[in-house]
């Protein structure tokens, strides 16, 4: 090894002095939070789409033109073609309840912008469930919508679920910094 | 490059919880390891606020793909890379192409003598300092990288796409610059 190299080595310590210039762990903390955000709207995409892709073709199988559509009844259920489909739809229909009380409850703590991309997601998938209702009622007992109503619940129980697996996610982030907060004040 | 203050299960309990996003464990990662990883930007890129934006972006790369990567291996190392990877991005973009393998004549002078014995430590440091910032480029990447980053010719090789015999050309070459600057400073 060289003097230089030698010298270099043995003083690093003394060419690292230099310091970000002040405000940098600001300007990182809110980068931090803008890409939590976007990591966030990513996932619940990421969410909604896996669900999506099996109720476009959903969609499209069974929505095709019908004059009666818009006179359709909207109340027609699983539950009024047999009593075995009521019971599917019973047990569907009560665990996405429950994961709904759960997104609502934990939705505080994530911010609006969050809480509304996964708003308007969930208003995406009732708007499917109307029409799957409507189509029911134009067409009683068809074995195709009857199927399509399952995988419908099935998807909607599935984004709910990740709803809530990904807001107690925010929340044990949040509890955790608080804790550190307050040991901190301690 | 594993901060001693951290033990080793702490440390990887940490990165855990960065991975699952959160911005209390990520800011106590940043802290611990803003310093070195700004150097490291600073000297290829020798400007402060682009070292700066480069660094943060770094983190954040890192951060976003910790669930890719074994958190049991040195995290330092594998954050520093992308710190050299990103800020050589940044001089290429600016500079259009770092060219390493420009003609460079190959005769070799002796060696100027840089150290003064009066000189102190300090001075001498900001001595090689200004010369590191007058030396032109591809001599100052290859310089830090083997000098202050202690990467081997290979690492060298493979960061900056060229064989590690260049490398080693440019390494020699560029010490053989910096002292004759130095002398002349």
């Amino acid at each position: 090894m060289d003097e230089l190299e030698k010298f270099i080595r043995e003083n690093k310590e003394m060419f690292t002095n230099e310091e970000p210039m002040e405000g940098h762990f600001e300007r990182f903390e809110g980068r931090l939070r803008f890409q939590q955000r976007r990591n966030r709207i990513r996932q619940i995409y990421r969410i909604t789409s896996m669900a999506a892709v099996g109720l476009l073709l959903i969609a499209s199988s069974i929505f095709v033109y019908d004059r009666y559509f818009d006179a359709a009844p909207a109340s027609f259920r699983l539950g009024d073609i047999s009593p075995e489909l009521q019971k599917v739809e019973y047990y569907f229909t009560s665990q996405i309840d429950q994961t709904t009380t759960g997104v609502d409850s934990l939705s505080h703590y994530t911010d609006k912008i969050t809480k509304d991309a996964m708003h308007q997601e969930i208003a995406r998938m009732d708007s499917l469930h109307t029409n799957l209702q409507k189509k029911m009622g134009l067409n009683p007992g068809d074995e195709r919508i009857v199927n399509a109503m399952i995988s419908y619940y099935q998807a909607r129980l599935k984004v709910m679920q990740d709803f809530v697996e990904m807001l107690n996610q925010i929340k044990q982030n949040n509890n955790s910094k608080n804790v550190n907060h307050e040991n901190t004040l301690l | 490059m594993e901060p001693g203050t951290v033990n080793r299960i702490k440390h990887h309990e940490l990165l855990e919880s960065c991975r699952k996003g959160s911005t209390e464990a990520q800011m106590k990662v940043y802290r611990l390891y803003f310093k070195p990883m700004y150097h490291v930007s600073l000297r290829i890129l020798g400007d402060r606020m682009e070292a700066e934006d480069v660094m943060q972006e770094a983190f954040l790369t890192a951060f976003q793909n910790l669930g890719t990567v074994d958190l049991s291996s040195s995290f330092g190392g594998w954050l520093k890379r992308i710190v050299v990877n990103r800020s050589l991005d940044a001089l290429r973009k600016r500079k259009d192409q770092v060219d390493l393998v420009a003609d460079v004549p190959d005769e070799m002078v002796p060696e100027p003598d840089w150290q003064s014995e009066e000189e102190t430590v300090e001075e001498k440091v900001s001595k090689v300092k200004r010369a590191m910032q007058l030396l032109p480029e591809k001599y100052r990447l290859v310089l830090n990288l083997s000098l202050f980053e202690g990467y081997d010719h290979d690492e060298i090789g493979q960061i900056l796409g060229v064989p590690p015999s260049t490398s080693r050309a440019q390494l020699s070459r560029g010490k053989q610059k910096l002292l004759q600057i130095m002398a002349a400073v």
